[in-house]
């Protein structure tokens, strides 16, 4: 799968300093994504995620000693894939600027 | 107001970011720490007794997790504060509800609810007060599901 056009959407998304993207460099990435806003718990951000009508995971993925190792109580999960357009990645993006608004962070 | 504005009202988003009672206590009378294992939300509470040994005198928290579960363990402390142990044992989930004052989801009603536990089980385990089904369970290395 070609995730070119999300990954350079997110990309610019994901410099902000606000935003940890955990992984791969997005040339060795596939279409998940695990990501951190700084001071707001994944499970806020996929709960404003979700009235926006964007659905993420969040939590520790089962990966408890990952976590640990992160430094991180859990993530926040976007999966692209075949159906998704690059809308999609507007979408989630413009979310993510109403979590922060929300949380003034 | 919006489900959005009404979940992360101002009281919650303030709790969150201030929380009162926030560190433990040194020389606690009672004390315990609780997780939710599906979210990962922790929290350890500490208590300290007045003269009587039955009254609350302070009570701190850590902990990380969600804004509803650390802001409703914020609130938790206030309302909790000056009231005896025997009092906390029998305190209705709902009067915490009330105060927390949002709609809540099953699942975000655990976060909401998990310091109450917590306290619930330190006051048990320091003083022999009731302990209800409901939080059975819960203790140093247990969680509820």
């Amino acid at each position: 799968m070609s995730t070119s056009w999300s990954c350079t959407r997110w990309t610019r998304y994901s410099r902000s300093p606000a935003c940890a993207v955990f992984g791969p460099p997005a040339d060795r990435r596939t279409g998940i994504v695990s990501f951190e806003l700084e001071n707001v718990h994944p499970h806020d951000v996929a709960q404003i995620l979700n009235w926006e009508g964007v659905a993420v995971r969040a939590g520790h993925h089962c990966t408890q000693p990952l976590m640990t190792r992160l430094g991180v109580a859990a993530t926040t999960r976007a999966s692209f894939y075949l159906y998704s357009i690059p809308e999609d990645v507007d979408r989630l993006i413009a979310g993510l600027h109403k979590v922060k608004e929300t949380f003034g962070v | 107001m919006s489900e959005m504005e009404q979940m992360y009202r101002e009281v919650i988003l303030d709790h969150y970011k201030s929380p009162r009672g926030h560190g433990l206590i040194e020389n606690a009378d009672a004390q315990a720490e609780g997780q939710n294992p599906l979210c990962g939300d922790e929290v350890t509470i500490s208590v300290k007794f007045g003269a009587d040994g039955e009254t609350i005198e302070s009570i701190g928290f850590e902990g990380r997790g969600c804004a509803i579960s650390q802001a409703a363990t914020s609130m938790l402390t206030e309302l909790v504060q000056g009231r005896t142990a025997s009092e906390v044992a029998v305190l209705p989930k709902e009067e915490l509800l009330e105060e927390i004052g949002i709609p809540l989801t099953p699942i975000r009603l655990k976060c909401a609810i998990l310091g109450l536990g917590v306290l619930k089980v330190a006051l048990h385990k320091a003083k022999g007060t009731p302990l209800p089904q409901e939080w059975q369970g819960m203790g140093d290395d247990l969680s509820f599901a």
